[in-house]
């Protein structure tokens, strides 16, 4: 095998990556990736020359970073990386670039994979197809058989039964099955076979949520791209990116993503966005003509496209030159991209608070325990009942509580059509602080409509059919002017109306239909119009003729000459204007009032066409004489769900600014239309250059502005970056053609899913499917709920641990019995706290979420006042537990007093699961809220158990329980309620609410 | 004011922070009245650490790109290519719209009722001086300063502009004897100049530019004029302008009026439209001592207006002569109340002041009083600086 050299592996060559530092070198090697022989081979063999002080190489990253002074030299250096990775080695055959594909490729193509080096044609013959034709569909369809499909081969899922394996991997399972096996040593048989349900139970709870939620994260990352255009046969065909071959031609064009690396064979003014594979934001210039050097690195591939990234600007037509994992992204990807769902910061936390609440109970337990033998009690029955005190009060399950209730949280974000394509994007919305906002494709339709009109003198807005002219109607004189403007407007068009229905469909480009439907609304007869005036000559706009000319004629022979386009290019071909008084001479004062509205309306982020007509005919090529009309001022609408969702997020404490290329004046004009001020002022920051700022200036100015006007794509990045300064977690919404870091920087990013590019849907986390900026805030809120409910879940989890430690450790000091047997312990710990921590879980959001300030990101989930507040809930339980135990005579009375105690803890921890519902009403309030089906059905569940355990005599024997009468039930039921009470009053009597102090009374 | 003295008045030049400020304010308020001449706003600017500050608050049926502005102005002044300049420098700029209904429109109705009814919207102390010392009626310290401010200005535009920075400050200190100045005493110019050339030469280059500032002026530098040059105080490669120093509108009001020579009010000139007292009473007092002056009812003449807020008539119209009226002060000033409206909209209607912006031109009319001083302007057709009641109060 070691002759076998991997072709991949050809093409991989040393490069630099970082060199800034003099004495430091980064360089990055394909041929390393994934490789640890080679990667020490490659460190050793740097290690050996003379002046390198240091090497550092991974796998992971396939980089190399050495430390170095004369006599080594940075050439050296590489060459040296190169000639330890070429090295052959016998462990060619187990790396896992050796896959099959690349033999098969070998194997009936050229080795020679320098595509970059050769010609486009010298590229095309090599891959056998043809510029012109492309791929025979035959020769396509064998090429996919034997290569495959152009994916990514990701990590297969983990099947249920691994899942329930790793359930048993864990502290509290070992702890458990610990102490099952002393449990069994020491006769307990019942015991163990307890432990082991509880085991079983939590582990298959574990596993169908987990199981659920892992396919929820899988599906997170389908979704349907849309089709390439491709050549095959002569014909142009679309095709799905996955069945794409080497040697198809491609055609591609702003906002694709690039399905497959290419080499290019024309291009029209194109320009990419690399940094998917480079890091570097600004878009590359790509030119099909080149012929570059053998050993020209990946960034300066100026003449070669790769999958993942995108496309910038103009067209080009491309050769496939790799699919699937063999290109570059593909190589990347095997080796950082598996689909394991990552650890979300809240699986984290709750993994430490879990650790943390083993390490108190274990204490406790000793303390217990110890307690115990002082008193003289037998040491085994101890020993046992210790362990269960551990197993019951540990909240086995903490860390899986937070990614099954985000995983339901994306489900339940799906059916209201926002996609989220990240497990964490959940907690992050709830965290959300200040939202960027980009202009174009976000805020704003992709079509036209015509809002201002400037006739007679007069700048007039248009809204809906209607003139107004500061608050009233315009005069009708204007009216007039502005009908006979809209009328030759619809004349001079190529927009088409088709009757459909009711109404008609206009075809045509955003600004003729804009006109067209202004025309429409006014009350013009377009049809009426056209079928009378009939066109018979027309000048189209062109690249130099930034007008449109047409020549009508009428029945009675009247010529009619319509003319609309520049402005200033109408306004020299007049000679008079239509005022109220008629036509009259245009005068230069006239011309200037007519640029000055120009210039006003062009400030308002309007589009101004002027409209002139000659009525007696002319030359369309040649107009002359004409009569001006007037302006028209179009605009790209700002989306309607805009406004209203905005002020929805600003309610709920969250910033919004809007990150814009454009004017200031132009963004001004929007952000007022937006109220992005919130009825105060609005503050724009033009950045002239924002690498010339300082970071703390730069951070201060962010947290001023609302408006972000004229930001580069790069200095969009730099934006984001500030305004995450301290911590601050930002969304970011974007088309993801140019502001690809700048999303991926952002904590979470943000699409519009309708109109969206491929490319913003691959890097969004969040797309929004209906274009609807509503979806934002629902999404807000559905993350603030998933916050919330995990709260509640875990006050519900720890403040019940807490009651079981403070009966037994209570029991232990007040007359050093033993409050609850092992079995009793164990059968708590199924009938009282899984189902309902379960339903918590589901809760719907509470009211008002929305009108909460965001809760602090930094802050853990619970906070030490937190935690303070469940000890107490916890004490309180307990106190009344013990209380009872105590008035039923306690140690003294074992078997009743023991029965009570069970009772009422088992029903005042299914009480309490009421009280965790909501943080903030009373119980009354919790119990008229929305009900929480299963939270109820949970509660109504567990007990039945615990009554059917009380009422048939084998569960009475194996949990040792006495018969109860009224009184037994009086003290249980007072155990319950009163726990229940006290701690709702204690809720009430607390001066401010633990954690959310500025929440208002619902 | 002592016979014998030697009295210093500075100015600065168009780059300065300080000025800067006062131009970006005044273009603002002559886009906004340019295109609205019922507008009211106030501008005002501040530049700190590279990065301008502009808190526009006004009602106009307008559309002004203020930051498009500023840095149209930022270049104007020189600031093309640098540490701070017109094209990298970051503008924060905030918006705030007043009600639509306080704008003021112009009337052509003389009706007193009308004037009458637009009262001075706070208190304000103005003053006019106006004197015999130059062609202009004005202190001869101030002018002289301008006059060397403006040279450096155009010799910088000149085509071999680049040995000067935009930011320099003069001083011309002028030597009194027996209440008339006797001579120029010491002309004192700071600036950052080319490290690369000697210094010998450009200091010679200053000296010849301040000596060729006084063509035009009676009195000139002589043989024992100081020529005081502070050039690159900090370090040779030391860059002046917004890069180092911040500058806020409204800080160089001595600038702006007498040179300190005479009294000034301690509101700002400069972001103000015309409905501002405190700005357009300045140029009624002006207006008026400049015309007593001229009538030769003084050798040297301080009109102070005082207004009260809520009122449309000043409290009251005071006179100082020091002496030199031809009647004695309070005559004069009962005078200059009869024959002068001092009412605000009296004033603005007198001078025009609404509709000069749109007929001035690219240049702007408030955008170049906000540089070389707003009083005794010979090359603007200043109303507050014609003569034509001389006549009328002389009588």
């Amino acid at each position: 095998m070691s002759a076998h050299v991997n072709p991949t592996l050809s093409l991989a060559r040393a490069e630099i990556v970082h060199r800034a530092v003099p004495g430091r070198v980064r360089i990055r090697h394909f041929g390393l990736a994934g490789r640890d022989s080679r990667v020490e081979a490659v460190m050793k063999a740097l290690l050996a020359r003379p002046g390198v002080a240091s090497a550092r190489a991974s796998a992971l990253t396939a980089t190399v970073l050495v430390e170095f002074s004369a006599p080594a030299s940075i050439r050296e250096i590489l060459q040296a990386v190169e000639d330890a990775v070429a090295e052959p080695q016998l462990d060619a055959a187990r790396a896992p670039f050796a896959w099959p594909l690349s033999a098969a490729v070998a194997a009936d193509e050229s080795v020679d994979l320098q595509w970059h080096a050769m010609t486009a044609g010298d590229a095309a013959r090599r891959l056998a197809t043809s510029a012109e034709a492309g791929l025979d569909p035959q020769e396509a369809t064998r090429r996919l058989a034997v290569h495959g499909r152009n994916e990514i081969p990701r990590v297969k899922p983990r099947s249920p039964l691994a899942i329930f394996g790793d359930q048993m991997v864990s502290l509290p399972v070992f702890l458990l099955v610990g102490s099952a096996a002393l449990s069994l040593m020491t006769g307990g048989i019942v015991d163990a076979a307890v432990i082991g349900a509880v085991v079983l139970l939590n582990a298959s709870i574990a596993t169908a949520t987990e199981h659920r939620a892992e396919r929820t994260i899988r599906s997170l990352s389908d979704y349907s791209p849309h089709r390439v255009s491709a050549l095959r046969g002569g014909a142009r065909v679309l095709l799905d990116p996955a069945e794409i071959v080497r040697g198809d031609i491609l055609s591609l064009e702003r906002g694709m993503l690039i399905p497959a690396d290419a080499r290019l064979i024309f291009c029209d003014d194109f320009s990419v966005n690399e940094s998917a594979l480079t890091g570097e934001a600004v878009p590359v210039q790509k030119t099909a003509e080149w012929v570059l050097r053998a050993d020209t690195g990946l960034p300066e591939r100026r003449n070669m496209l790769y999958r993942g990234t995108a496309v910038t600007g103009g067209s080009a037509t491309a050769l496939v030159t790799a699919t699937g994992a063999t290109t570059e992204i593909g190589r990347v990807q095997r080796l950082l991209g598996s689909l394991q769902p990552p650890e979300t910061p809240m699986q984290r936390q709750l993994d430490e608070v879990e650790r943390e609440l083993i390490f108190i109970n274990a204490l406790v337990c000793g303390v217990v325990f110890g307690i115990g033998l002082a008193r003289r009690h037998a040491f085994v029955p101890m020993l046992r009942n210790a362990i269960s005190l551990i197993v019951a009060a540990i909240p086995e399950g903490l860390p899986a509580v937070a990614t099954t209730t985000l995983a339901l949280g994306v489900e339940n974000m799906r059916r209201r059509d926002v996609l989220v394509r990240k497990l964490d994007a959940v907690e992050t919305l709830g965290a959300v602080e200040v939202i960027g906002l980009d202009k174009t494709g976000t805020l704003t339709e992709n079509r036209m409509e015509t809002v201002a009109i400037h006739a007679d003198g007069l700048l007039l807005a248009f809204e809906g059919g209607r003139l107004v002219d500061g608050d009233d109607d315009a005069a009708p004189t204007a009216a007039a002017v502005t009908k006979r403007l809209l009328e030759v407007a619809a004349l001079c068009s190529d927009a088409v109306l088709r009757p459909e229905g009711e109404g008609c469909r206009i075809d045509g480009t955003p600004t003729e239909s804009a006109l067209l439907e202004a025309a429409l609304a006014f009350g013009v007869d377009v049809a009426a119009l056209r079928r009378e005036a009939p066109l018979v000559a027309g000048a189209p706009r062109s690249e130099n003729r930034k007008r449109m000319s047409t020549l009508h004629e009428r029945d009675d022979g009247a010529r009619l000459l319509c003319v609309k386009g520049d402005p200033g290019e109408v306004l020299l071909r007049c000679a008079s204007w239509a005022t109220k008084g008629g036509v009259a001479p245009l005068d230069d004062p006239s011309r200037a009032k007519i640029r000055e509205a120009n210039g006003r309306m062009a400030a308002r982020a309007l589009r101004v066409l002027g409209v002139a007509i000659c009525e007696t005919g002319g030359d369309p090529r040649d107009e002359r004489d004409l009569v001006w009309l007037g302006l028209a001022g179009l605009i790209n609408p700002i989306r309607p769900s805009v406004r209203p969702a905005l002020q929805q997020l600003h309610r709920a404490g969250i910033r919004s600014v809007m990150i814009t290329g454009d004017q200031s004046a132009t963004a001004l004009a929007i952000a007022r239309k937006l109220d992005l001020g919130d009825g105060g002022d609005i503050r724009v920051l033009e950045a002239g250059e924002i690498a010339a700022l300082s970071p703390d200036m730069l951070a201060a100015l962010t947290g001023q502005a609302q408006v972000f006007a004229r930001v580069s794509p790069v200095d969009k990045l730099k934006i984001v970056k500030a305004l995450q300064n301290g911590g601050r977690v930002v969304g970011m919404t974007g088309d993801g053609v140019n502001d690809g870091p700048a999303l991926r920087a952002a904590n979470i990013s943000i699409a519009m899913g309708g109109e969206g590019t491929d490319v913003a849907r691959e890097v969004a986390d969040m797309v929004l499917v209906s274009d609807d900026l509503g979806g934002v805030v629902e999404a807000v809120r559905l993350g603030r709920a998933t916050h919330s409910n995990i709260r509640k879940v875990l006050r519900y989890l720890i403040s019940t641990s807490v009651s079981e430690t403070f009966v037994m450790l209570g029991a232990a000091l007040l007359d050093g019995g033993v409050a609850m047997t092992s079995t009793q312990l164990l059968w708590l710990n199924i009938a009282g706290e899984p189902l309902p921590a379960l339903a918590l879980g589901l809760e719907e959001p509470e009211d008002g979420l929305l009108e909460q300030p965001p809760h602090d990101p930094r802050a853990p989930i619970l906070t030490p006042a937190d935690f303070r507040y469940l000890l107490l809930e916890g004490a309180v339980i307990g106190v009344g537990t013990l209380a009872a135990y105590h008035l039923a005579g306690g140690a003294r009375s074992f078997a009743r007093a023991g029965t009570i105690t069970f009772h009422g803890l088992t029903l005042g921890q299914l009480f309490h699961a009421v009280n965790c519902r909501s943080e903030r009403a009373g119980l009354a309030g919790k119990l008229a809220r929305s009900p929480n089906r299963k939270l109820a059905g949970a509660v109504v569940l567990s007990t039945v158990a615990q009554a059917a355990a009380q009422l048939f005599p084998a569960t009475r024997r194996v949990l040792g329980l006495a018969p109860i009468g009224g009184r037994e039930l009086l003290g249980i039921a007072g155990v319950a309620i009163g726990a229940a009470a006290a701690n709702d009053a204690i809720r009430n009597l607390l001066p401010t609410e633990p954690r959310r102090a500025a929440a208002p009374e619902s | 004011m002592v016979p014998d003295m030697i009295f210093t008045s500075e100015s600065v030049t168009a780059g300065h922070p300080d000025k800067l400020c006062d131009q970006i304010s005044d273009a603002a308020i002559d886009a906004f009245l340019g295109q609205d001449a019922a507008a009211r706003a106030i501008v005002e600017c501040a530049i700190a650490s590279g990065v301008i500050f502009l808190a526009a608050r006004f009602a106009a049926e307008a559309d002004v790109d203020l930051p498009t502005l500023a840095r149209k102005v930022v270049a104007e002044a020189g600031y093309v290519e640098g540490r701070f300049d017109a094209r990298r420098c970051s503008i924060l700029s905030s918006f705030t719209e007043l009600p639509a209904d306080l704008r003021a429109p112009p009337s052509d109705r003389d009706e007193d009722a009308e004037i009458e009814s637009v009262v001075a919207q706070d208190q304000a102390n103005v003053f006019g001086y106006a004197c015999r010392e130059t062609p202009e009626l004005m202190p001869a310290p101030i002018s002289f300063a301008h006059r060397v401010a403006r040279a450096l200005d155009e010799e910088r535009r000149g085509a071999d502009a680049g040995w000067l920075s935009p930011d320099a400050k003069t001083q011309v200190s002028v030597q009194y004897r027996g209440g008339e100045p006797a001579r120029v005493h010491t002309i004192s110019i700071a600036a950052v100049v080319s490290p690369e050339q000697r210094r010998a030469e450009l200091e010679e280059r200053l000296r010849l530019i301040a000596t060729r500032a006084f063509d035009e002026s009676p009195l000139r530098p002589d043989a024992a004029t100081e020529f005081n040059l502070i050039l690159n105080p900090r370090a040779p490669f030391d860059v002046e302008g917004p890069a180092r120093h911040a500058g806020l509108t409204g800080r160089k009001n001595g600038i702006d009026t007498y040179g300190e020579y005479a009294r000034h009010s301690g509101a700002a000139l400069s972001g103000k439209d015309p409905s501002r007292v405190d700005r357009i009473g300045a140029y009624a007092a002006r207006h008026a001592a400049k015309n007593i002056v001229a009538a030769r009812l003084a050798e040297r003449c301080e009109v102070h207006l005082g207004y009260a807020i809520g009122r449309a008539r000043p409290l009251s119209v005071a006179v100082e002569t020091f002496g030199t009226g031809a009647m004695p002060d309070p005559e004069l000033a009962r005078l200059i109340e009869q024959r002068l409206d001092f009412r605000p909209a009296a004033v603005e209607r007198r001078f025009a002041l609404r509709t000069l912006p749109s007929q001035a031109g690219p240049a702007g009319f408030y955008r170049r009083l906000a540089l070389y001083g707003h009083f005794g302007r010979a090359d603007l057709d200043l109303p507050w600086e014609a003569t034509d009641v001389a006549e009328t109060l002389a009588r």
